[in-house]
């Protein structure tokens, strides 16, 4: 029997693996309730932490509401699937992923997404029990603010996760996931903006915290969404999370295609 | 002229290893510095394959067969050589020939573990876009001959060793592939279910014509389903040929086989052994009851039968040919040349 195998790996396959990624998280129900237990103790403590340390004034409830938001897009965006991949690249398993006929990244994007969508809906619990505190200091600037916030934040996604495709390919290297995580954990929440606004960053670290790529993870969506980024810096940061997206894309795709043939796999 | 599914050659693969010194000073030192080693694991390897061949592929521990395994799908890529899989070179086309190829690692699950078996075969159909007229043709051939029935709605993580190589393998082959690489798809099964995956191995090269390359320790699943055998020995070829020509270079040894009504009194033990000594035999086996002699010369096989028959104690008499699984057992261990009944056989 003729079998076709040009359908091998359509967009019909991606979606698929997106829902049974989704059907696989949900497999845990009580990790489910320890991560929104989990979540909920460290976003008290981060909102405890600001609220002794910033002076009580006008600038407290924008703050608080950059702070709410921020939390609810890092988690949304979380990391964990370059963990996940880590442990595959370290234990060999790698080798059954290869072995699929569909684009490695993108295989990996699809289930990042569904990560994104499941962790969404805990970082909509957060700007829910948030808004009863805060407000209308939680509503986005404008109906423009909102339309191109969610579109930076859907950039954002994709910036986050060519961050980690990179990141994860160390591991390549080291054989362990254990220090390029570390490194990827420090530089995303130094510089991705989840603790603070970047505009806060003064001298050469505003400078730097402002040139590299992970301001755009959580940031850039979230100034824009409250309007701490006003007028023509919307389209500049807008272009230039656009520019970071594309340009870490092509680059973790090249690189995995020369990493992947140093690919050591021994024993059965 | 019959058509090319694998043609490898001169294939090389070196691994590098990083070597610390042992102890516990030695891994703080590793930190700083280690030692590069180059490990060949496949050296100068050259075969071809023609499509619709079942071929087994074996060697003992650290041959080389699963390195060439991963050459051969894509996933490694060879330090020399050159590799064609259904025309494809395969670390730089791994996407078109993984959706012609079908493989199973015994040690290596590809099922995704948290969701039900059932899931995931609905997952790879998707994946390798599996029309639906294969499909209703494989899925319920591979979950009846696998006896899957019964697993399909457990999430892999639940299932026992064997019965996830089962649901591995048949998932492996939901595709109706080109070629199926299995290795070690018979680990961890027990009797029952081993003779069920080498029943879908067949109906895969029947039903579809696929070609099959076999890595097992287990000969039987050879012995059954191939009928061809290549034998790699650190990391080179020793041996490619029929599962005949491999018995005939490696076991023109047969036997002879005596079962004992009683022990023979010491006396006529010593009459025998004098006997025997100049035909130039290999003992075997001489215990109270059992006699097995063996030789490359039918002539001193039946002048020994002859010989055992006289003692007057003989119950039954038996000529063996020696098992695949002895010859590659004698490979493994570079047995030495046989003792022969005039010295001290056992």
């Amino acid at each position: 029997m003729a079998v076709d195998r040009s359908r091998a790996g359509s967009w019909r396959a991606y979606g698929s693996v997106f829902t049974h990624s989704f059907s696989a998280l949900l497999a845990y129900s009580a990790s489910v309730w320890v991560n929104l237990l989990a979540m909920a103790a460290g976003f008290a403590f981060t909102f405890m932490v600001w609220h002794y340390a910033l002076p009580a004034g006008p600038a407290q409830a924008p703050f608080f509401a950059y702070l709410a938001l921020a939390f609810a897009a890092n988690f949304s965006l979380g990391v964990a699937f370059e963990r996940y991949v880590g442990e595959r690249i370290r234990e060999g398993l790698i080798a059954t992923d290869l072995l699929k006929p569909v684009d490695y990244s993108w295989f990996f994007f699809c289930q990042a997404s569904s990560d994104m969508v499941f962790q969404g809906f805990f970082g909509l619990a957060v700007l829910g029990v948030s808004f009863a505190f805060l407000g209308p200091a939680l509503l986005p600037a404008s109906g423009a603010a909102l339309g191109l916030g969610v579109l930076s934040f859907a950039l954002a996604f994709v910036v986050q996760f060519h961050l980690g495709f990179l990141f994860m390919q160390m591991i390549f290297a080291t054989h362990s996931n254990y220090g390029p995580f570390t490194l990827r954990m420090f530089m995303h929440l130094t510089f991705s903006g989840m603790f603070a606004p970047i505009d806060f960053y003064g001298g050469w670290f505003g400078a730097l915290a402002g040139w590299l790529p992970f301001r755009h993870v959580i940031y850039t969506p979230c100034a824009i969404y409250l309007g701490r980024l006003q007028g023509a810096q919307v389209g500049q940061a807008l272009l230039s999370q656009l520019v970071w997206a594309l340009v870490l894309m092509a680059v973790s795709r090249f690189s995995f295609d020369v990493i992947r043939r140093h690919l050591t796999i021994q024993g059965g | 002229m019959s058509e090319t599914a694998i043609h490898v050659e001169g294939l090389a693969k070196d691994y590098t290893r990083r070597v610390r010194e042992p102890g516990l000073w030695g891994a703080v030192k590793g930190v700083f510095f280690s030692r590069a080693q180059v490990i060949p694991a496949v050296k100068n390897l050259g075969f071809h394959i023609d499509r619709g061949e079942q071929v087994g592929l074996i060697g003992e521990n650290g041959a080389g067969k699963s390195t060439t395994v991963k050459m051969l799908c894509g996933i490694l890529v060879p330090s020399a050589g050159d590799v064609r899989v259904l025309g494809h070179q395969p670390w730089r086309e791994r996407r078109q020939l993984a959706a012609r190829i079908g493989v199973v690692f015994g040690q290596k699950p590809q099922l995704l573990w948290d969701i039900p078996v059932r899931e995931t075969f609905s997952l790879l159909k998707e994946m390798y876009g599996i029309p639906d007229a294969v499909y209703q043709k494989t899925y319920p051939k591979i979950v009846d001959l696998l006896d899957l029935e019964p697993l399909l709605a457990s999430p892999v993580r639940q299932l026992s060793l064997g019965q996830r190589m089962r649901c591995d393998l048949g998932a492996a082959v939901l595709h109706a592939p080109d070629i199926a690489f299995l290795d070690e798809p018979t680990i961890g099964l027990d009797v029952v279910a081993k003779q069920q995956a080498r029943e879908l191995i067949k109906w895969l090269a029947r039903e579809f014509g696929s070609t099959l390359i076999l890595t097992t320790h287990d000969l039987k699943d050879i012995t059954e389903t191939c009928h061809r055998v290549i034998l790699l020995d650190k990391g080179g070829l020793l041996f490619d040929g029929s599962i005949k020509a491999f018995e005939s270079r490696f076991a023109r040894e047969r036997r002879v086989v005596a079962e004992l009504e009683r022990p023979l009194s010491p006396a006529a033990t010593a009459k025998l052994k004098a006997k025997l000594r100049a035909l130039k035999l290999r003992i075997a086996e001489w215990s109270g009851q059992r006699i097995a002699l063996a030789s490359n010369h039918s002539a001193s096989l039946n002048k020994a039968a002859a010989a055992l028959l006289a003692s007057g104690a003989v119950a039954e008499l038996d000529f063996e040919r020696t098992e695949v699984e002895e010859i590659v057992r004698r490979i493994y261990t570079r047995q030495k040349p046989p003792a022969t009944a005039g010295g001290h056989g056992r």
